[in-house]
């Protein structure tokens, strides 16, 4: 290290030329590093163009998507054209990631083998052989054929999965946390959860589908190859949105289970409040016309005695922090709280076995 | 701005660009260096860009208050004062919510009604921890003669010096002011010691990190109580790679980048899970913390100096504080206090027990006791309640003969793997360096090309923001 004694502010000196000796490195000149740093970033860009572009489709409409996209494409389409990204791909691929996923990833269904051997075919939930009309009850399980249960939707999903399954007895009840964050029903060429939701419909066949999903939809409604289907703000969007949370919701009903949508909460952005209420009251349309399907209000929950956006819940005098500094994710306890909600719809909707929880 | 990105990657090299065509003209040169130090804080989040700058302001009044002082008193006077309002913002932001819902409850459960404290929730500005103690390092400085009174524009640089700005590590003045007031010396850059250095933390971060929070340790902690102790164990283990696989990763790049930028950094990690004894350990992890935390609390509470019993106070004390530092929460607490008494209770075997002889036996025992104690301090300190810090713990008791859901090869491999090379040679390492440093400026841009591609395929999508910076 240089030599360290303060020295006037005013007199700057050089300091000691010195190569890092010690080390035996050698070492280079400043505009021999910038060519280093220049090669290294420029051929890295040009290698993985091909990903950046993808990842950059995907992200919200803004000037920053369109910068992006406007220097990337045309390196994506050199890249392209001198078959650079197929040989990059093939190095995905050897590294054993899949170079066309979704930028928002994939999710991991449980393997065929983990399910029980009896299916559901001892299960009271309705199959798809049988439309319901009416809802009825969630089957009762045993260690041997356990209540199969899947959390599904963006982050707050992926928070709600932790305490939701801290719910449930393990010897009776399998939970699969799906919750992926930043997506949502809008963009389907980020994430498609209508593609997920058959995958896990199919490979978990589960018995409850818990869905908190919605945050990150104000946007283009897009189709998973990129299509627009509705802008945003247009007359259609809420139309479409919601023929989407139909679907979704069908998906899952039609495939034997019982769903629980969990309605997005206040937040303390209250801009954000009509677009948000506006969603809560299509989820609850929509499930209120699906049998075995139920809404779990959170709005009202996490809102103070005038309707406003809090960060505490108070409970027998006590105050507990429930909202996370974002104004918008929950701390522990207020997943805790979302999670008895849930359960408690569920006991009141689809009688829920008790010997199911842990409480 | 996060260093694992592409923003980062564009800023660094305008940044680099600027940083030595205006080397030569120190007062443009600092000027541009604060300017961009500023951007990189405010990419984050602008709002907080006002506390950066107060805080060095108070910084440098406080020593400005203490040099013009002549009698000790009021030196010292000045110098506590600076000190306290260097640390306001950050009780404010840090504590100020814990504390007062804490008194409230505390309040209601003994029948004394509602204290009629305001509850607020803040958001902690990124950062903070780390300069507010690299002021009051400053000011404690000026007074005990370690370092001079610097500028004003040297203080908002060494404060705001964007490669250590929001996780460290924690320079001391005299070790970044005098680097600030010389002029650096383009005609060598360590370029290949700084690449592997930043190649290696993103890959730290980016892939290892990432991976064993995602497969191993999320699933442990979020629900203790579906694993089994074997799954506890690897659960646990991997949180200890990550913490440290995050947050070195983090100090490495931080001392990579200002190595290209001609600064020399202080080494923050020294292989701290081949440690001994606890006391070992922390002289291994977040070593700049360590040191403050001795030279600017342990040693005004009277270190040593006061007897045993204070001794081993103080060593409680200053542990259990700097588990405060880094969450205001009980189980932060109880994790520094848990190292605390872990010390105090080395330091009392070290006076009253005689030293037994050296075996490689004895080593090893010492070691993996020591890597047994921290990994079970770190379920505290992941753990987002006492409660489930108690029922994680619990599961190596009761949960053998369950099926294990997480242990895997490359799970095993992993944290073996990361474990192992606390133990490498590094020989081996820096003959690769010495040999990489003679190549051609493009063939080593090419290598480095390539390992920033491995090194993105391999993680995913999106890096979450490092662990440290919450604190």
């Amino acid at each position: 290290m240089a030599d360290h004694r303060p020295t006037p502010e005013h007199e700057p000196r050089e300091a000691d030329a010195r190569a890092p000796a010690s080390s035996g490195r050698a070492t280079m000149p400043a505009g021999r590093v910038l060519i280093v740093i220049l090669v290294a970033l420029l051929v890295w860009g040009f290698l993985y163009a091909p990903s950046l572009r993808r990842a950059s489709d995907a992200q919200p409409e803004g000037t920053r998507r369109t910068v992006s996209l406007w220097v990337l494409r045309p390196i994506a389409a050199i890249s392209d054209l001198l078959q650079v990204t197929r040989a990059t791909d093939g190095a995905i691929e050897a590294l054993g990631r899949d170079p066309g996923a979704a930028p928002g990833g994939t999710i991991s269904v449980p393997e065929p083998e983990d399910l029980p051997t009896i299916g559901p075919s001892v299960s009271a939930s309705p199959t798809p052989d049988e439309p319901v009309t009416t809802n009825t009850k969630i089957r009762r399980p045993t260690p041997g054929d356990k209540l199969r249960v899947v959390v599904v939707g963006d982050s707050l999903a992926a928070g709600l999965g932790v305490y939701l399954e801290r719910e449930f007895r393990p010897a009776l009840v399998r939970v699969s946390r799906q919750g992926r964050i930043s997506t949502g029903l809008s963009r389907l060429d980020y994430f498609d959860w209508m593609g997920a939701m058959r995958d896990i419909e199919t490979g978990f066949r589960p018995d409850l589908v818990v869905v908190m999903v919605g945050d990150n939809d104000n946007q283009n409604l897009q189709t998973p190859g990129g299509d627009v289907v509705a802008e945003i703000g247009s007359f259609e969007w809420p139309q479409a949105y919601q023929e989407r949370v139909d679907e979704f919701t069908r998906i899952a009903v039609d495939g034997g289970a019982h769903v629980a949508w969990v309605g997005l909460p206040i937040v303390d952005r209250k801009e954000r409040w009509p677009v948000m209420q506006r969603q809560n009251d299509i989820f609850e349309r929509v499930v209120d016309a699906v049998p075995n399907a139920t809404y779990v209000d959170t709005w009202d929950r996490f809102a103070n005695r005038d309707g406003e956006y809090t960060p505490f819940y108070w409970q027998g005098g006590q105050a507990e922090l429930v909202r996370a500094s974002d104004g918008f994710h929950f701390t522990p306890a207020g997943y805790e709280l979302i999670a008895q909600s849930v359960v408690d719809t569920l006991a009141e909707e689809f009688q829920l076995a008790p010997k199911t929880l842990t409480g | 701005m996060l260093f694992p990105t592409v923003d980062f990657a564009v800023f660094f090299a305008l940044v680099f660009l600027g940083h030595w065509l205006l080397n030569p003209k120190p007062l443009p040169w600092k000027l541009f260096m604060i300017a961009a130090s500023y951007v990189f804080y405010a990419w984050w989040d602008v709002h907080f860009v006002w506390l950066l700058a107060g805080i060095s302001a108070i910084s440098q009044l406080g020593a400005i208050a203490v040099a013009r002082q002549t009698s000790e008193m009021r030196k010292r006077i000045a110098m506590v004062a600076g000190v306290t309002l260097s640390l306001l913002p950050l009780l404010y932001f840090k504590y100020y919510s814990f504390f007062s819902l804490e008194l409230t409850n505390a309040a209601a459960d003994l029948g004394l009604g509602n204290l009629g404290l305001p509850l607020v929730q803040l958001i902690l500005p990124v950062g903070i921890s780390f300069f507010t103690f690299m002021a009051i390092s400053y000011i404690v400085d000026v007074y005990r003669g370690h370092t001079h009174l610097a500028s004003w524009i040297d203080v908002f640089l060494y404060l705001s010096f964007f490669p250590h700005l929001v996780a460290g590590p924690i320079v001391r003045p005299d070790e970044l002011i005098p680097q600030i007031d010389v002029r650096r010396d383009p005609r060598h850059i360590d370029v290949a010691g700084a690449s592997w250095l930043i190649l290696g933390g993103l890959f730290k971060k980016v892939v290892v990190a990432s991976y064993v929070s995602t497969a191993l340790v999320e699933p442990v902690f979020g629900d203790p109580s579906n694993h089994s102790a074997l799954d506890a164990i690897v659960g646990i283990t991997a949180f200890a790679v990550q913490i440290y696989a995050d947050f070195s990763g983090y100090t490495d790049i931080a001392i990579g980048v200002a190595k290209l930028l001609g600064f020399q950094f202080p080494q923050n990690f020294d292989r701290p899970y081949s440690a001994r004894s606890l006391q070992d350990f922390w002289r291994r992890w977040h070593i700049t913390l360590s040191r403050w935390l001795r030279d600017y609390l342990y040693i005004p509470l009277g270190g040593s100096k006061r007897g045993e019993v204070r001794t081993y106070v103080n060593i409680m004390l200053t542990m259990t504080l700097g588990g405060l530092w880094h969450g205001a929460d009980w189980h932060f607490i109880f994790w520094g206090l848990f190292h605390g008494v872990g010390q105090a209770i080395g330091a009392w075997k070290r006076a009253y027990l005689p030293a037994r002889p050296e075996t490689t036996m004895l080593a090893w025992g010492q070691r993996l006791g020591t890597f047994s104690l921290v990994c079970v301090g770190w379920v505290f300190f992941r753990a987002d309640s006492m409660a489930t810090s108690f029922e994680l713990l619990g599961r190596l008791i009761v949960g053998w003969g369950q099926p294990n859901e997480i242990v895997t090869p490359l799970a095993v491999g992993t944290i073996a793997g990361m474990l192992a090379l606390q133990y490498a040679p590094r020989e081996p390492g820096l003959r690769l360096q010495e040999w990489i440093s003679r190549w051609h400026p493009v063939p080593m841009g090419l290598a480095g090309a390539l390992g920033l591609f491995v090194i993105a395929t391999l993680g995913p999508q999106g890096v979450a923001p490092f662990i440290y910076f919450q604190f």
